[in-house]
This record gives structure tokens, sequence and C-alpha cells, in this order.
């Protein structure tokens, strides 16, 4: 099947005619990192054994859904999804390499900034529900540096929501070996992907909860992600995108059927996956006055920020501000952090390093062009 | 997602007919290979896998039952706001399943034969068909409705009436119509768990109204903010409902409601294949008269078949029955009303 025997049959709604841009991306995405901020947030205060009203407040709407309390899961489903959506357009147009380079460029330098930063707090021996003291040496700052915290044993993690990007990471090394068969037969990635978990957690000891387990119980969420990309790009048709998305769907159902200490007690993550399907399916397309606005495109381009700032700044000014001034305010208080640590990280590490990769990626396109034309 | 109407809208007919075929194929699949062996202590491993992989994590209870319910209601809600329709003619589609499938009912039950009755041991009786008949067997306590699924048409011929008032009122009617069902769920919720049937009346009648808002969206009837506003009330109620009345406690109804929506709006933005919109037109036209003989003509086969072939064999010989009952059924009423329009014509 080739990309250009699947004409679309039936299809998801075709991009905005103008530009093809994806508003609703954006908008997921800052959705995704606000949830995620959230849920942290709100697992530090229900892990203390407290509450706070908006905590209650959500909690008692969304107990009908049967999703985990404090929206857990839902950031990162979402965050994971909108990877798989925006990186498989990118791969269509990205050498193998440059893909793979781009990525890392993206997500490793903050990476390290971050986890200097959460190496400090943790230093302070105030954030023991985010990483042990222990856990602030060199050997374990390096370690973590390059994700061997998720292989070798005895090490200690230093920032908790760094697992994800692992998840990415493996998943981008893959996107980028396997981009010429994308760009053939654009199911085969994801269909060779579906066959590689299966096999693994067939292989792996089921008692085992391993890095291995973690990641291929969670990267099907991407493969689904890189399914909605294909079938709204009209690159395989929608029933064999539905197909695959549903083998990748169950295979995320029994990885948890099968696994032992890797999903938490109480169940939900199958249900927020779903939800989240049908939300990131309607909500991609978005173009309205919302999706479209400066603040949703000046906030999605904080999230990643976000993401890496929110548990060690939160944590720290709930640990100062909680006894003094009551959880709901310093819950406040810890939301204004977020931000202005997301602000200042954005400012001093991401921006630029967003700048340097434009200003790079314009130097090479002038450079084809001349050898081109030459 | 009113303020973000991104793409070009497709019609109506793709989207109800997707729902649709979908709901039905979920209640037949519920009705005739989930619950028929639960209630006959047989153990159907096809089922039971399904169970375990499929519905259990997914929070899909009764083998699909109630989502595939939540899907035609849906439907008809959209479809009866979404664009103008001859009334009566939707009525008596509605309605003419109904007092076919009870007339049956009586004679298979007459005849010896089990059907889906929720009412264990029920006997026809001249008054008990008129409950079924006038659609009120599900809503008087104590009632032994013989039409088990009866109480769907009846949601559904009430959210057709519901959208015929909204387009002919317009102006507010598009959000006035829905909030006054609504309100009337509300207060029902109110009043304290009521018998028989009616919790399930209560609690399915806001996802008709979801549906009704959905159409009315559609043709931009309403300012989009006010419709998502009421679509988040009438899921509360199901939600409220879940919470108030103990016989419907532990369905996890408003999970199934928040997948019908998704599903819905997802379809509703496709296209379709000729071949998709093929299978699922067909389905789609047949969708009442399934429903009506799923419990009755199905049911019955089953339980005549299990006697001499495995369930599995029975189960697919009673569904080509409700199939070839409904094609009968649709065919039928077709004749009636051309007859009727000649006879008008001349």
């Amino acid at each position: 099947m080739t990309a250009t025997a699947t004409a679309p049959a039936s299809t998801l709604p075709s991009p905005p005619k103008q530009t093809g841009y994806l508003y609703g991306l954006d908008a997921l995405r800052v959705a995704g990192a606000v949830i995620i901020a959230y849920t942290h947030l709100g697992q530090w205060i229900t892990g203390k054994k407290k509450h706070w009203p908006v905590g209650d407040f959500i909690n008692d709407v969304t107990a009908p859904l049967h999703i985990r309390a404090d929206l857990d899961f839902i950031g990162v489903a979402l965050f994971l999804m909108v990877s798989g959506v925006v990186t498989t357009k990118v791969s269509f147009r990205e050498q193998p390499l440059d893909f793979l380079k781009r990525r890392a460029i993206r997500i490793m330098p903050p990476l390290w900034v971050a986890l200097v930063i959460s190496f400090l707090i943790v230093s302070t021996g105030l954030v023991k529900e985010m990483a042990s003291v222990d856990a602030a040496t060199l050997p374990q700052l390096l370690s973590n540096m390059w994700f061997g915290v998720y292989f070798v044993p005895g090490n200690l993690i230093l920032l908790p929501v760094v697992w994800t990007l692992l998840i990415q990471m493996i998943y981008f090394v893959y996107a980028s070996c396997t981009i010429p068969l994308l760009r053939r037969w654009p199911w085969l990635p994801s269909a060779l992907a579906a066959a590689i978990i299966s096999v693994t957690t067939s292989l792996l000891p089921q008692v085992v909860s391993g890095t291995l387990r973690t990641v291929v119980a969670f990267i099907p969420m991407i493969f689904i992600g890189q399914l909605i990309s294909l079938a709204h790009s009209k690159k395989i048709r929608f029933d064999v995108a539905m197909l695959l998305g549903a083998i990748h769907l169950m295979l995320f159902i029994r990885a948890d059927l099968v696994s032992k200490g890797l999903f938490r007690a109480g169940g939900g993550y199958e249900i927020c996956l779903l939800i989240m399907v049908g939300v990131v399916l309607i909500c991609m397309t978005a173009n309205g006055p919302i999706a479209r606005s400066a603040w949703i495109k000046t906030l999605s381009k904080r999230t990643y920020s976000v993401y890496l700032m929110h548990m060690p700044v939160s944590y720290i000014v709930m640990t100062l501000l909680d006894k003094v001034i009551g959880t709901s305010w310093a819950a406040l208080v810890a939301f204004v952090a977020i931000a202005l640590a997301s602000e200042l990280f954005y400012r001093l590490v991401e921006g630029p390093l967003d700048r340097w990769l434009g200003k790079r990626s314009r130097r090479e396109h002038v450079a084809d062009t001349r050898g081109k034309m030459a | 997602m009113p303020d973000q109407p991104v793409e070009p809208r497709h019609g109506p007919p793709s989207a109800i007919a997707v729902a649709r075929a979908t709901g039905i194929v979920m209640v037949v699949y519920s009705y005739l290979f989930g619950l028929w062996p639960d209630r006959h202590g047989l153990r159907f491993e096809l089922v039971v896998e399904a169970r375990e992989w499929v519905n259990r994590p997914l929070g899909i209870g009764e083998d699909f039952g109630p989502l595939g319910l939540m899907l035609l209601l849906l439907a008809s809600g959209y479809a009866a706001t979404a664009r103008p329709s001859n009334l009566l003619g939707r009525v008596v589609r509605v309605y003419l399943p109904v007092l076919v499938s009870a007339i049956v009912a009586s004679g298979l039950v007459a005849l010896g034969s089990e059907v889906m009755s929720n009412a264990a041991g029920v006997r026809p009786s001249a008054t008990g068909m008129l409950w079924d008949v006038i659609m009120t067997a599900h809503l008087v306590p104590g009632g032994a409705p013989l039409l088990a699924l009866g109480w769907v048409l009846c949601v559904e011929l009430f959210s057709c009436l519901a959208g015929a008032l909204t387009i002919a009122l317009g102006g507010h009617a598009a959000w006035a119509v829905p909030l006054g069902q609504l309100a009337v769920v509300g207060g029902l919720v109110l009043v304290g768990e009521p018998a028989g049937h009616l919790a399930l009346i209560i609690s399915y009648l806001p996802i008709a109204v979801i549906g009704q808002l959905l159409g009315s969206y559609h043709a931009k009837r309403a300012p989009g903010w006010a419709l998502l506003l009421l679509g988040f009330t009438a899921w509360g109620l199901i939600a409220w409902a879940e919470k108030s009345f103990a016989q419907l406690d532990g369905w996890w109804y408003p999970l199934a409601a928040c997948y019908a929506v998704l599903y819905f709006t997802t379809t509703s933005r496709m296209t379709l294949t000729t071949w998709s919109r093929l299978v699922t037109g067909w389905l789609a036209a047949r969708t009442r008269w399934l429903l009506v003989f799923t419990g009755t003509v199905g049911w019955a086969v089953v339980d005549v078949a299990t006697d001499a072939l495995p369930f599995l064999l029975a189960a697919v010989l009673a569904t080509a029955a409700v199939v070839l009952a409904s094609e009968l059924g649709l065919r039928a009423s077709a004749l009636l009303a051309n007859r009727h329009r000649q006879e008008v014509a001349a």
C-alpha cells in the first residue's frame, strides 16, 4: 500500500486551506501543560491528606467519568499524542538524521538546565515529595542527564516527569530510522512498531516493571498520534488508521492488564486515553478565535518550559507556604510561580535555542539552494 | 467545539447514518450475544474475552448496549433539529415498529416463545399489549412491558416532537425547548427514585437533548456557547440521575454518554466511502425495526435454536432472522406509505 495508492476514501477533515497550520494543536498543548501542572500540584496536596476547593470541585465533576483523580494521566496522554501528530508532519520534509538532531536539540539542552535547577532545589531538602536529597549528587545528576537513571539500578530520579521524554526520544529514534518506510508505505512504521511492542511485552517477564516495560506500555500513545496525523493528511485511509489505532490501544490495555507495578492503582488509564483520542480528533482542527488567539500562540511556545519547571517550582512553593497561608492560597501562588519560572526559563533557555535552530535552518536552506543552483 | 467551526460541515445524513449503524450493531451484539447467554447461564467465550479486554478497561458496560442506545438517541435528536422534515412521517416511522412488534411479541409469547421482557413470567393480555402499543408500559408503575426496548422509541418520539417544536417556533426555541426538557428531567430526578423503567427514560432523555443541541448548532440556530452550556447541563443531569437512583448505580452511563458524544462529533466530521455509505445507510434505514425485533424475534429464535445448535450459530441465525423481519417491516411500511401517497394524490 503506497502513499499514492491509498487515496483517502474516508478521511478526517482537511487542514485549514490558508496555511495548513493546525491551531487546535497549540490549544491542546496549552491544555496539556496546564493539566499536568494541576495534576502534580493536586497530587502534592492529596499526598498530604489535604483538600482544596478547586481540586475537590474538579474531582467531583469528573468522578462520573471514572478517570483518575486530579486529572492524572490526561496531560501525559495529550502531550504524547500531540507529539506524535506534530512530529509525523515534519518527518515528511526532514531528512532522518536532521529530524533526530532537531528533536534532540529541542529536548535535551533545556532538560539539562531543568535538571541542574532541580538538583539545586532537591539539595535544599525541601521537595522530598519530588526527589530524595540523596539524588542531589553530581553522579546522579549526570546519570539523570542521559536517562541513565532509568537503566542503572540504584540510581535516583531528580525530576520525575522525565520518563515521558525518554519515551519520546525512543520514539524519535525509531521514527527517524523509519522515515524512508513512512514516506513509501505510511502505515508500515506503526504496524511494525505494534509487532515489536507486542513481542517485547510477551517476552519480558510479567513481574518486571523496568524501563523497557514502561516504554513499550506507553509508546503506543505516540503511535496513535502518528496515525491521527497520517489520516488527517490523507496519507492513509481512515479505516486503516482506525484499525492500527485500535491495535495500539489494545496494546496499551494489554500492558495494563499484564503488568505489575507499572500502572498505579485506581485504574482509569484506558478511559483517559480513549477520551483524549476523541478530544484530539475533534480539537486538532479547531480554527476559531480561541485557537488562533495570540494568547494560545504565546502559551503554546512555553509548554515545554512549563513541563520542565512546574514540579520543582510548585513543590518548593507549596512546602514553604502551605502552613503559612493555607493550601488554597499556596496553590494559587504556586501557579503564579510556575508561570513566572516558565517564562524566565523560556526567555533564557528555550527561546534562544529556538532562535538558534531557526537561524541554522535558514543557513542550511540557503546553502542547499546555492548548491542546487551551482 | 462551537467556537471552532473550522471544517466545511458535511450534511447530517452521513453523521446520522454512522451513529445509527454503529449503535444498532452494538445493541444487537449486546442483547443477543451478551445478555441472552447471561440470562440463561451460558458462558460465551467471545463475549467474555471482549469484556475482559475491551469493556472493563474502557468502562463500557453491558456489552456496548447503553452506548449503542445512546448513539441512536443522539442521532435521532440531531436529525430532529438539524433540518426540517415531515413530522407526521417521522412519527409514523418511529411508532409503526412499536405497534407491529407489540403484536409480534404478543403472538410469540402466546405461542410459548420467550421474548426479552424485563418482567419475568410476562403473559400477553389485551391490557398489557395496549400499554405497549400506547407506549406507556414503561411509565406505569408495575407495568409489564412485552417490548423491553420500547422505551427507547418512546424517548425518540418525544425527542422528535421536541425537535419539531424547536424548528416550528424558531428564535430562542433552539435553547428554550432543550432547557425545558432538561428542567423536566431535573425535576424528576429531584422528586426521587421512580418506579419501573422511568429511571432509564430520565437518564437517556438528556442524551437525545444533546443530539438536538448538536442539530441546532449545525443549523446555526443559537450561539455555540449557549448550546455548549446546555450540553454540559444535560451531561450533568445524567451524572446526577446515576447518583440519585439506586437502580442506575454502577452502570457508568455518564461515561457512555461522553463516549457517544465524542464518537458522534468525530464521525460527523468525516466523509465516507461509497461502500461505507451503502452499509451504514442500509443499517440506518432499518434501525428502529432492528431495535424492536432484537428483543422479540431475535430473542425467540435464539431460544428455539439453541436446543439444536451451538449458541454462536443460534445467535447468528437469530441475527439473520432479525434482519429479515426488519427488512419485511421496512418494505411493508414503504408499501403502505406509497399507497397512502397515491390515495392522497388521487
